[in-house]
């Protein structure tokens, strides 16, 4: 590829239908920002009846998109050379570092704040992913939807991996890669997940596709609006879950059928 | 908002609830005879029709009922409750509760493997277990079988003695480390009625939820 390039965000999240006779919060967290020429989201998803999971999972995809597009360089090259493992400890401890500061601290326990966490960034042709728990990542490449990372979960339906636990380095996924054609990521919490991954065969929707091409051809405020309408009027009735997306889109990749 | 950034149902997929199975190993030996085994039935009624009434449980929920009295007998295999007739219990003969016991949970691995294969995601089984005797074959190997799957945190045990004559001891070893609890009278009405809200209560739970159950007062003498 080559040229120099500017990605589209847009990410949104809704409540679950669980929430609805507790008013409950929702627990999942979606952030992006793009600074000098790289681009990165995140989506976290806080631990179900966790107290402050909401708040640890805001605080996470804050950290994580801060620290990755000043260090987008550092953490490309650690994992292309084989340094994973350093470069997502640079990451957790971080987040980690700042649910123990005292503004987070004095509210509760470490676990309290308990989330998953899933990141993409950009940068020209280069892309990082980063992936703890069950929350799934899929890539767009000329319209073609495949998963770029799996959920990882425990055994059963209510168990999946936390920043907070100790394992959480070790079972931290991190990928880098060199793009040869434009391609856009989109990240789903579990709860998305359900409309957008058959977990029978692994089929994707077509809504990934279609979701990318929108982020590619409109703008932030119009597309987070659609996911934010899409989340609570369909994605939202096949689970109780709370549901989140969160998009880096190349409009090199748009089609042409949307526009 | 525009309209052309509506999606359409066919653009999502379709994936099943998850399922929570749950075995029920009966009791229905001689000593069942009379009004024990007719509220054991009244509960086990009322078991399946609180899970129906539910919206989520119906389609979470997973019942497969063993008896044990004489024979162990597979009165109802896994499948969803909308799809399944309650058993008919019948009390009579002897107190197999080991073979009962390794059956349901062959029945229970076996379910678990047709939910991998399928791409059905599912909740740690549960085992409940009623019984006002003591068993009159082997446990042991039922025993180092539940306490390995319960030690593993891959089973959940509800090991529940009926009347005086309940042994207590026994059941404990079938019970995982988790103390059996005892039947208050033959409330067997509260005991299920207790079940099937927590199924439900489970059946709702995402991950890095710790499900509380309800207190067991109403049903469990102390």
């Amino acid at each position: 590829m080559g040229q120099r390039v500017t990605r589209k965000l847009a990410f949104a999240a809704v409540a679950g239908r669980n929430k609805e006779d507790r008013r409950g919060t929702c627990q999942d967290a979606v952030f992006g920002k793009s600074l000098s020429g790289i681009s990165c989201v995140a989506l976290a998803d806080g631990a179900g009846s966790r107290r402050l999971s909401g708040t640890g999972a805001r605080a996470a995809v804050r950290v994580a998109v801060d620290h990755v597009l000043t260090n987008f360089d550092i953490l490309y090259e650690k994992v292309q050379g084989g340094e994973e493992k350093d470069a997502a400890a640079s990451i957790v401890n971080l987040i980690i570092e700042k649910l123990r500061s005292d503004r987070f601290v004095r509210r509760g326990r470490l676990e309290d704040y308990a989330c998953t966490l899933i990141f993409a960034a950009a940068s020209d042709d280069r892309v990082l992913l980063g992936h703890l728990g069950d929350g799934v990542a899929f890539s767009v490449s000329a319209q073609v939807a495949q998963i770029a990372s799996s959920p990882d979960n425990g055994e059963f339906a209510n168990e999946t991996y936390f920043l907070t636990a100790r394992d959480a380095v070790e079972r931290f996924r991190l990928s880098a890669t060199k793009l040869q054609t434009p391609v856009s990521i989109l990240l789903a919490s579990d709860g998305a997940a359900v409309s957008l991954l058959r977990r029978s065969d692994h089929a994707v929707a077509p809504a990934v596709t279609r979701l990318c091409e929108w982020t590619a051809a409109r703008p932030r405020k119009e597309v987070n609006a659609a996911l934010k309408s899409n989340l609570e009027g369909m994605f939202r009735e096949k689970t109780t879950d709370d549901c989140s997306i969160a998009i880096l889109a190349d409009p090199r990749g748009r089609a042409s059928s949307i526009v | 908002m525009n309209d052309d950034l509506i999606l359409r149902q066919e653009e999502l997929v379709e994936n099943p609830t998850a399922r929570l199975p749950v075995c029920l190993v009966l009791d229905t030996s001689a000593s069942m005879t009379g009004a024990p085994i007719t509220e054991l039935q009244e509960g086990v009624n009322t078991f399946f029709a609180q899970l129906l009434a539910d919206d989520v449980a119906k389609y979470s929920a997973e019942v497969a009922v063993v008896t044990f009295g004489g024979n162990v007998d597979m009165a109802v295999d896994f499948a969803a409750v909308t799809r399944q007739t309650v058993p008919s219990l019948t009390a009579g003969g002897m107190t197999p509760m080991g073979e009962a016991v390794e059956k349901a949970l062959e029945l229970l691995q076996t379910r678990k493997d047709e939910y991998k294969r399928a791409g059905v995601d599912y909740y740690q089984p549960w085992l409940v277990i009623m019984t006002d005797g003591a068993p009159t074959d082997s446990i042991s190997n039922a025993s180092r079988l539940v306490d390995e799957l319960v030690r593993g945190k891959k089973l959940a045990v509800f090991a529940i003695g009926i009347g005086k004559d309940a042994d207590m001891n026994e059941l404990a070893k079938l019970s995982g480390g988790r103390p059996p609890l005892k039947l208050k009278g033959l409330e067997f009405g509260q005991f299920f009625l207790w079940l099937s809200a927590s199924v439900a209560r489970v059946s709702q739970s995402v991950p890095g939820n710790k499900v509380d159950l309800d207190p067991v007062a109403a049903w469990a003498s102390v």
